[in-house]
């Protein structure tokens, strides 16, 4: 269960830092949208963050709810740990 | 001779520092991109911009009552 | 609309139970600074925005202070999720456990309740502009208090991340101001 954890805990971290870098990026496109090499480096980061987003749903369940992805059986979105509660 | 009238009309449309800043206006240079850090620095940093780490520094300046 | 993810935007630790700084970071997630008022003032201020750089800048900048909304509550939960009655006791938080328990609310570190008096919409791009950048800098300063009082260094992570976002926040209100103003003198001359 721990090592369970820590491996979601990991992939999270992961997940986190990738989109942190979209995040950053998508600020800076919306006052600089004419700039090419953000834009190339913006559109690099999307696609390697669905990958580890895919990743990361197959093991741990949804990411997002509202029809972003599909589920497995069981339904998965309600799974715990929480956002709040996961260890790092 | 000198002409206040003038010297105002010279004065008004700019800024001290900067050519496109105008008086009254709050104004920000535009940031231009350069290099920027790997996904996990950036995430450290709280930015993926090295030219917009702040990092907070106690002033030891700082007056007692500030 | 919104769509929300199952995830923080930044790993959350803390390093023990501490119910005294639980009771200080709610500054950010009920105060007049915090990040409930920061998503809100955003969120409400871009339907009248003259540009699409303003309507979206406005967007993205309020949706992610939400995160830091959740990012900051993650905070209060870890630290006093583990707290005992008698930590709770010394740290002076009996006035607050009274009424909430360990729950979160939504009010300042003095225990004064989230009002929507702590933001503005003026009618006014550029007034509104100017607001949101004094709100990123008094946002800023908050966290550099928290940083003075914090005796947790893991805390202080999660911390010195929020307050460089507002750094970021800032610099980006600053060119949606130099568009705003452009649109707003291209309009004048033509």
């Amino acid at each position: 269960m721990n090592k369970k954890m820590s491996q979601q805990a990991k992939m999270l971290k992961e997940i986190m830092s990738y989109e942190f870098t979209a995040v950053d990026l998508n600020l800076y496109l919306d006052t600089h949208p004419c700039d090419m090499k953000a834009l190339a480096e913006y559109n690099c980061v999307t696609h390697q963050l669905d990958i580890l987003k895919r990743a990361y749903e197959q093991c741990y369940g949804p990411l997002a709810a509202f029809g972003s992805t599909p589920s497995q059986f069981p339904w998965m979105w309600i799974d715990e740990p929480w956002p709040w509660e996961v260890e790092f | 001779m000198f002409n206040p009238r003038k010297e105002i009309d010279f004065m008004e449309p700019t800024g001290a520092c900067f050519p496109q800043a105008r008086l009254s206006e709050a104004w920000t240079p535009y940031q231009m991109i350069g290099m920027i850090f790997d996904p996990p620095i950036g995430l450290f940093h709280g930015t993926i911009f090295p030219e917009l780490v702040r990092p907070y520094m106690p002033n030891p300046n700082a007056p007692e009552w500030y | 609309m919104w769509i929300y993810e199952k995830k923080l935007e930044y790993p959350v630790r803390v390093s023990c139970p501490n119910p005294r700084l639980a009771k200080i970071v709610l500054e950010q997630y009920g105060g007049a600074d915090g990040e409930a008022g920061a998503a809100n003032r955003y969120l409400t201020q871009r339907y009248m925005m003259p540009t699409g750089m303003a309507k979206g800048v406005l967007t993205d900048i309020g949706t992610e202070e939400l995160a830091h909304w959740e990012i900051i509550a993650t905070l209060f939960y870890k630290l006093i999720k583990d707290a005992s009655i008698d930590q709770i006791k010394k740290a002076g938080l009996e006035d607050y456990y009274v009424n909430h328990g360990k729950d979160v609310y939504l009010q300042s570190a003095g225990g004064v309740p989230f009002t929507a008096a702590y933001f503005a919409t003026k009618g006014d791009p550029v007034a509104n502009l100017v607001e949101d950048m004094a709100a990123e800098q008094k946002a800023r300063a908050t966290y550099e208090h928290i940083l003075t009082l914090s005796d947790d260094p893991c805390v202080n992570e999660t911390i010195k991340f929020l307050r460089e976002r507002e750094v970021v926040h800032f610099q980006r209100f600053g060119e949606v101001l130099d568009n705003v103003y452009t649109f707003m003198n291209t309009k004048k001359c033509f």
